[in-house]
């Protein structure tokens, strides 16, 4: 299991995360989400060890991690900035990760080779992007880790590489007990992954749910008005979003929808329709935080 | 199906594999130079042809890197570099985002990825520098047998260079540890690497500008093996010592590095390597594990955030900062003190205010500059501000240092109650071997006249103001030891003349200055067992091989005592001087000593009375003399080179190498004792005395050695230029006198006629009673000092029989040219 609690990390004076906590159990894999800049690949790095946490600490199956090389053996992370030395091959960095991973299954790495259709003897500088990305994920699951850390790992790969991926990763959890944290601004990539997701939104994890619960916490209401109707009307209601164009109205709510909807026949609507959240409706709502009136900024 | 998770724990292992397979390359040349440095030559001289012939006659006890081959400086520089390289190998994954995130987030920690490196290196420099190394002891001890000398050898030389390369190695690793990326590495480590030497530097120019003179209050730790301590390219040996004097025959351990030593040799310094010449390396080795120490408290804190930057490290940015700041300090320092010393009319002469405001400013602006280059970031550069201002502190705490000699400490003397003896080192006006070699240990003085001298002339020294003039005129030194056995060593530079000839006439005076007279002009035999040997030709060479006493290092360069010449003041038209050969040369030294000794100082350096004629005492340089070789000029000793370069020696007879002879005595007529010796021996000291026919003079007192550097065609007579100086007319030490190349030398007479027949020359001639009055004006021509400002004419005389000869008219009776 990877704990993290209460991590902070600076650079400088800057905060670039702060104060965040949750639990990756086993088998299981958490979506880590977060619009450009907010700490994702930040807080990868603090768990993987590479930077020092400035406040908290990262914990692996109980342990710390920045200073302990045992548990760290069983921890592998695919940054979003690939590397590879000069001349490597596929084969050439199997063989570099086989000595630093002890579990490094050789047979893993040439049937994800043939699943991929990569050639191990070819160049990797002379890979595409995706198929450098392709090398990456291959050596990372061969390398066999418990922990498995992924950032904007599905960048660059196209929809058949991605599904290939997306069902390697499930199997893979299933079959290893393996915890992945799996960064992305794109939602729709983790939203048939993770059972797992939190969303870093001013520096600090705004929402950490399972998957499952999003569509029960939330719940989105259309109405229809025999009038105009006001923001006004809605005082009395404690709602996450609300959208009024003339006599519709769309209001969002966090909670249970049976009360919200008991509260909104009260404003006599004539009509009253309720929808389910997408993922992606959830953290727009979450993350909007600052509400730019972009017809403005051409004028 | 995903494989079992399995224990076996190789990671560590694996690191050090790949670590040491990144830095094969440098290890496996590293191995290769020094097989050829060292195992190479040893093994063709073992297997040449007069190795067998040499081994019995000269009892060689080893021969270890040939002089042909390397020096030992290279190879320390070298190997400084290779441990450099290893390091910017090993750690250049730190430098890169994309591999700090790889290497970062193995399982292992950072120290362990730290030692892993550490142990790569050091087991690679190991492996590279102790196989040749041992090999060429164990072809050593096969061919000549074992010996200390042999053993504390191989020790030095595998210590040096193990040292040498882990010190390179624990530099740049710890740079790296502290580095952006690989361009702030490679700058902070070169910069620190050569910040002693500009530290160094500016502290002179500091001090001099400061206090006037140059002071060096006590004996360098590695000076033994001419190395120098705060330099990590040349801690263990010095360059120019070894590199520019390699063939020749010193005490210095180092030489022996070069070649071979005999069992013939007595010198005990050569027997085995002591702790001084080991200190500077087991210094370095302890620096090295210092800056290991440090590297890994870096590699554990660093911030990997800031890799693949430039100037986010505060502490390179303020290495970087420093090194700035130390050579515009530098630079503008040498460039103020040139102006400050030269340029009397220049408003900043003697303007010390003003010359340190000009530093500080300008080198404070510079700095503030290189830092806003390099940051591009104005906010960024003003959180600088406390590294210069660091460094602002330490070069003011530098100027009162120097400015105060130490807060005065190193200007202050016991009371003279507790003087035991004393002895103070100056050098001779005449240029010759006094230098440094006064104040030796042999030559203390308990004397409480000699004491009381000391003691006043170090007031006096203190007290002096010098007028800093653009060239040196020579050291004072001091060695005054207290009854409780503590020394105290001083020397302090003079840069006016007026003030070191006054210092000249009080050392003269001195019991020990005459005991250092008879030394050199009549004992010539060492005080004590070991401080002499009697070499395979049967010479007795005095030598020294206390080299912690740093003004004994030129007394190991007096040698053999050879043929003594009296020599007449005229010269006949043959192509070679009147030189009578002294056979007695102990009877003329000792009458030569008594003259002296009676003479005040004026007497015998400042003499203008015109002297009956002059000696020649050839008192040859020793240089590893193997042969004792003559040709028509002489003898001359062939020069160090290892005993089968038979064919070389041939090369060098034919070309004539003339050793060094450095004395030459002017006899002037109140040296009765000489004058009484020469005469018992049927010698006649007297100048010429045939009819004058003519004078020629030159209206110009230009230097007439740059007037007769011509041929009469115009061309320059370039490398005869000093050895012809017409105002060293007497001085037989420079007449035939031939560079090494250039066996065709011509003689002086035809020098002369040539230079006198230059149609560029305005001569004037005279001849009757106007000439002999001239020539009745005129003394010989002594320089009391060098770079004496010539004021009067040089005057050729020619002779009815046509003998030539030269005399010189002061200033004071130019008017007879009237």
């Amino acid at each position: 299991m990877i704990e993290i609690k209460n991590v902070t990390k600076k650079f400088d004076n800057f905060v670039a995360i702060e104060d965040i906590s949750f639990n990756v159990e086993p088998t299981s894999i958490y979506g880590l989400i977060g619009y450009n800049g907010a700490g994702k690949t930040t807080l990868l790095k603090t768990i993987a060890g590479i930077y020092r946490a400035d406040g908290g600490e990262v914990l692996l199956d109980g342990q710390r991690s920045f200073d302990n090389d045992d548990n760290r053996k069983d921890l592998f992370y695919i940054p979003d900035d690939l590397y590879f030395p000069l001349n490597s091959t596929p084969l050439s960095m199997a063989k570099f990760y086989a000595d630093y991973y002890p579990n490094f299954h050789m047979k893993t790495f040439e049937n994800l080779i043939e699943v991929f259709g990569l050639d191990k003897k070819k160049k990797i500088r002379g890979f595409s992007k995706g198929m450098q990305r392709q090398t990456e994920i291959i050596l990372g699951l061969a390398s066999n880790p418990k922990y498995l850390l992924l950032d904007e790992t599905f960048d660059g790969l196209d929809p058949q590489k991605k599904e290939i991926s997306k069902k390697l990763f499930l199997e893979y959890i299933a079959q290893s007990e393996a915890s992945i944290i799996i960064s992305s601004h794109n939602l729709t990539e983790l939203s048939n992954l993770c059972d797992h997701v939190g969303l870093i939104n001013g520096k600090k994890l705004t929402m950490d749910c399972c998957v499952d619960d999003i569509s029960q916490n939330y719940c989105k209401f259309r109405l229809i008005f025999d009038r105009d109707i006001k923001e006004a009307d809605f005082a009395d209601l404690k709602y996450m979003s609300l959208d009024i164009d003339s006599k519709i109205a769309t209001i969002i709510f966090e909670g249970n929808a049976k009360e919200q909807a008991e509260k909104l026949k009260a404003l006599n609507p004539i009509a009253i329709d309720e929808y389910k959240l997408t993922m992606e409706e959830v953290f727009l709502n979450e993350m909007e935080d600052k509400k730019y009136d972009i017809t403005k900024i051409f004028e | 199906m995903i494989s079992p998770r399995y224990s076996n724990d190789r990671v560590d292992a694996n690191d050090l594999k790949r670590s040491f397979i990144s830095i094969l390359p440098y290890s496996v040349i590293a191995f290769l130079a020094l097989v050829m440095f060292h195992v190479q030559p040893v093994l063709s001289y073992v297997f040449s042809e007069s190795f067998k012939i040499e081994k019995m006659q000269k009892n060689v006890l080893f021969y270890f890197l040939n002089s042909n081959s390397i020096f030992p400086s290279f190879i320390q520089i070298g190997m400084v570099l290779c441990g450099m390289l290893m390091a910017f190998t090993l750690f250049q994954f730190l430098l890169k985002k994309k591999s700090v995130n790889v290497y970062l987030s193995f399982g292992m920690t950072r120290s362990k990825l730290y030692i892993n490196r550490l142990f790569a290196a050091v087991l690679s420099l190991f492996v590279a520098t102790f196989i040749p190394t041992f090999l060429t002891f164990i072809i050593n001890l096969v061919s000549f047998g074992a010996s200390s000398a042999l053993t504390s050898l191989f020790c030095y030389m595998f210590l040096m260079e193990l040292v040498s390369g882990l010190a390179g190695f624990a530099l740049a690793s710890a740079v790296m540890t502290f580095s952006g990326c690989t361009v702030e590495a490679v700058i902070t480590t070169i910069g620190l690497s050569a910040l002693p030497t500009f530290i160094s530097g500016t502290i002179d120019i500091l001090s001099t500008i400061v206090r006037g003179y140059v002071y060096n209050a006590g004996a360098d730790i590695a000076r033994r093996t001419g190395g120098n301590l705060f330099n990590i390219w040349t801690f263990a040996v010095d360059t120019e010592k070894l590199n520019g004097k390699s063939t020749e025959f010193t005490p210095e351990k180092t030489f022996v590095l070069l070649g071979q030593l005999t069992k013939k040799s007595t010198f005990k310094a050569f027997q085995c390597i002591d702790m001084e010449v080991l200190a500077p390396i087991l210094i370095w080795l302890a620096i090295s594990i210092i800056l290991i120490a440090v590297g890994t408290v870096f590699m554990n804190k660093r911030k990997s955030e800031n890799s693949n930057s430039f100037g986010k490290f505060y502490l390179a940015s303020a290495a970087n900062g420093l090194l700035v700041y130390t050579i515009v300090l530098n630079v503008l320092a040498s460039a103020l003190n040139y102006a400050y010393a030269d340029n009397p009319r220049s408003p900043l002469h003697q303007n010390l205010t003003l010359i340190l405001l000009i530093v500080f400013g300008g080198t404070v602006l510079a700095f503030f500059i290189a830092e806003l280059i390099l940051r591009r970031n104005f906010k960024a550069t003003l959180k600088t501000l406390p590294v210069y201002a660091l460094a602002f502190a330490v070069t003011i705490f530098a100027f009162v240092y120097y400015g105060t000699s130490c807060f005065g400490a190193y200007n202050k003397l016991p009371d003279i109650s507790q003087i035991k003896s004393v002895s103070m080192d100056i050098k001779d006006n005449r240029g010759t071997k006094l230098q440094n070699t006064a104040i030796s240990s042999k030559f203390l003085s308990e004397n409480a006249e000699d004491i009381k001298t000391a003691y006043a002339m170090f007031d006096m020294v203190k007290a002096d103001k010098h007028y800093k003039g653009a060239e040196l005129e020579g050291k004072i030194g001091f060695k005054i030891v207290l009854k409780d056995g503590t020394e105290i060593n001083r020397i302090y530079a003079v840069y006016t003349s007026d003030i070191y000839n006054k210092y000249r006439r009080t050392v003269y005076d001195t019991q020990f200055f005459k005991d250092f007279l008879k030394q050199v002009l009549v004992e010539r035999k060492a005080t004590s067992e070991d401080d002499s040997y009697i070499d395979e030709n049967g010479y007795q060479t005095m030598v020294s091989y206390d080299k912690s006493e740093h003004f004994l290092q030129q007394n190991a360069e007096w040698y053999y005592v050879g043929p003594s010449y009296l020599v007449d003041n005229y010269y006949t038209n043959s192509a070679t001087a009147n030189l009578d050969l002294i056979e007695d040369v102990d009877g003329l030294k000792e009458a030569i000593y008594k003259d002296y000794i009676a003479m005040s100082y004026d007497d015998a350096y400042t003499n203008t009375r015109i002297p009956v004629g002059a000696i020649s005492l050839d008192i040859e340089q020793a240089k590893n003399v193997n042969t004792k070789l003559t040709n028509k000029y002489g003898y001359y000793y062939e020069e160090g080179t290892h005993y089968s370069d038979l064919e070389a020696t041939q090369q060098r007879e034919d070309k004539c190498v003339k050793g060094s002879a450095v004395y030459s005595f002017y006899i002037y007529p109140n040296m009765t004792n000489t004058i009484k010796f020469l005469n018992d021996n049927g010698l006649t000291p007297l100048a010429y005395t045939g009819n004058i026919k003519e004078v020629y003079y030159t209206d110009t007192s230009y230097s007439v050695s740059r007037v007769l550097s011509h041929y009469a065609d115009g061309s320059k007579l370039d490398n005869r230029y000093e050895a012809f100086d017409f105002s060293q007319a007497l001085n037989i030490n420079n007449y035939g006198e031939v560079k090494e190349g250039s066996p065709d030398t011509i003689s002086y007479m035809d020098f002369v006629k040539n230079a006198y027949i230059n149609p560029g020359l305005t001569l004037k001639t005279v001849s009757g009673d106007k000439a002999k009055e001239i020539v009745s004006k005129a003394v010989p021509y002594y320089e009391p000092d060098h770079g004496t400002e010539i004021k009067g004419r040089y005057i050729m005389i020619v002779y009815d029989d046509n003998t030539i000869t030269s005399l010189y008219v002061p200033e004071g009776n130019i008017a007879v040219f009237v």
